[in-house]
């Protein structure tokens, strides 16, 4: 577990149920919060730069915990609970004492010194269609940021599920990242088997919109989906856990996940592509190589690290990378001279290819 | 009996309790969120384990791909 930069997750702390079905303080169901601490405690001397989120999704909870007849379930027009898939009904987050309930919960969350921050799943408008407009429901997602940014510390992150979309630009001022959850076939109805060139095209766009204009301090949380049917190391998982893997360190400074694809939520595999120690980024985000020094590809870009450089290529051909040094490929082991060092390759997989090293 | 051997269960968890906060409370590690992420090395990975209540499981722990290429 040492090895993750960001986790999210309770962490052995419940949320005890009253009478009423809703409790904000924070319990476990042996100890208190203290032996939480320790264990985080414990888990920084392995990696002391672990920051530590409180998972929250304000559109839907499970059926029981709220009582039935609670005012805080969306109700359609007869009067019953909207049904939102898997156990889950609809919340209707519009209403103040239902916001204040989960600002409250966030702000305790915070003030327990456990969390960094929140992470909040499915941000996205809208959940409320049919029910409430547009511009009802960004406020009432609004009114909850600024509620909880008003009473948490100034660098408390707030981050955002907006799988591959920006976020509403009211919320923008509040929010310290993105979870960019890029699942296939998003938006529904739109099949993206695995990822389509517009599709890169959109993730690359809003991750480095992200990086530019969000609250610092920033952190994003970068997933690609893997590919199912096969298994964690074939040819093509390997190549798409390469590209989110090199497309997340030039043109972001977040951190990233390749998942083991539909039907597995987050689990995943660890790659030895993730051993690589590159240490700190020194050259800038989204810069493009240019071949042999003067030609731009589109798709192309490298960055230097304190230890090493990464090159994103999904330019749809081979190109040569000209090192500056003699070089390792984290994969091959082989070792790169100069000139022309290190080649990367991408486009030969239908209909997308990540990038591929020959050196 | 049966009271005996629970006050030593309960005297043996309070001690594992201040053992670790002996142990590990002075153990380093950076104190503010911005120092975390402005000292943090690449490749980062990030994990999800679940909503509220879940507790963490890794899985599969330590293991390791066969990946024969890239572009690091």
């Amino acid at each position: 577990m040492g090895l993750y930069d960001v986790h999210w997750a309770s962490y052995f702390l419940y949320w005890a149920p009253t009478r009423d079905g809703l409790d904000i303080e924070p319990v476990i169901p042996v100890g208190h919060i203290s032996v939480a601490k320790n264990w985080q405690r414990w888990i920084w001397h392995y990696n002391p730069e672990m920051l530590f989120f409180y998972s929250k999704n304000i559109n839907s909870i499970y059926h029981t915990e709220l009582p039935v007849d609670s005012p805080f379930w969306l109700r359609d027009d007869d009067g019953n609970r909207v049904w939102a898939g898997d156990g889950h009904y609809y919340l209707n987050f519009t209403k103040p004492e239902l916001q204040d309930l989960m600002i409250k919960e966030i702000v305790m969350a915070a003030e327990s010194g456990f969390y960094d921050g929140v992470h909040f799943d499915s941000w996205r408008c809208c959940d409320l269609v049919g029910y409430y407009d547009y511009d009802t429901e960004t406020q009432a997602r609004t009114d909850i940021l600024k509620g909880i940014r008003e009473q948490v510390h100034p660098d408390f992150l707030i981050m955002v599920n907006t799988n591959r979309d920006r976020p509403e630009s009211e919320h923008v001022p509040y929010l310290n990242g993105l979870h960019m959850e890029t699942v296939w076939g998003f938006p529904p109805g739109h099949p993206d088997y695995p990822y389509a060139v517009p599709g890169i095209y959109q993730i690359e766009r809003t991750l480095s919109w992200a990086i530019e204009n969000l609250r610092q301090p920033i952190v994003n949380s970068f997933e690609g989906f893997g590919i199912a049917e096969q298994d964690f190391d074939s040819p093509d998982n390997i190549r798409w856990m390469r590209l989110f893997t090199t497309m997340s360190l030039t043109l972001d400074n977040g951190t990233v996940l390749y998942n083991k694809g539909k039907g597995h939520g987050h689990s995943h595999h660890w790659y030895d592509f993730w051993d690589a120690d590159l240490g700190q980024p020194i050259g800038p985000k989204a810069q493009h190589y240019l071949v042999e020094g003067r030609h731009r590809y589109a798709g192309l870009y490298i960055r230097e690290f304190t230890n090493g450089w990464a090159v994103y290529n999904r330019s749809g051909q081979p190109v040569k990378i000209e090192l500056p040094d003699i070089g390792v490929s984290v994969a091959t082991r082989k070792v790169c001279y100069n000139p022309y060092s290190h080649c990367a390759r991408w486009g030969y997989l239908p209909p997308i290819s990540p990038n591929e090293c020959c050196c | 009996m049966k009271f005996k051997c629970l006050w030593y269960s309960i005297f043996c968890v309070l001690l594992v309790v201040i053992t670790l906060n002996l142990v590990y409370a002075q153990h380093p590690h950076l104190d503010t969120i911005r120092e975390r992420i402005e000292t943090r090395t690449y490749p980062s990975i990030f994990a999800a384990w679940g909503g509220v209540g879940n507790p963490p499981v890794l899985e599969p722990s330590g293991f390791k791909s066969t990946s024969t290429d890239g572009a690091l």
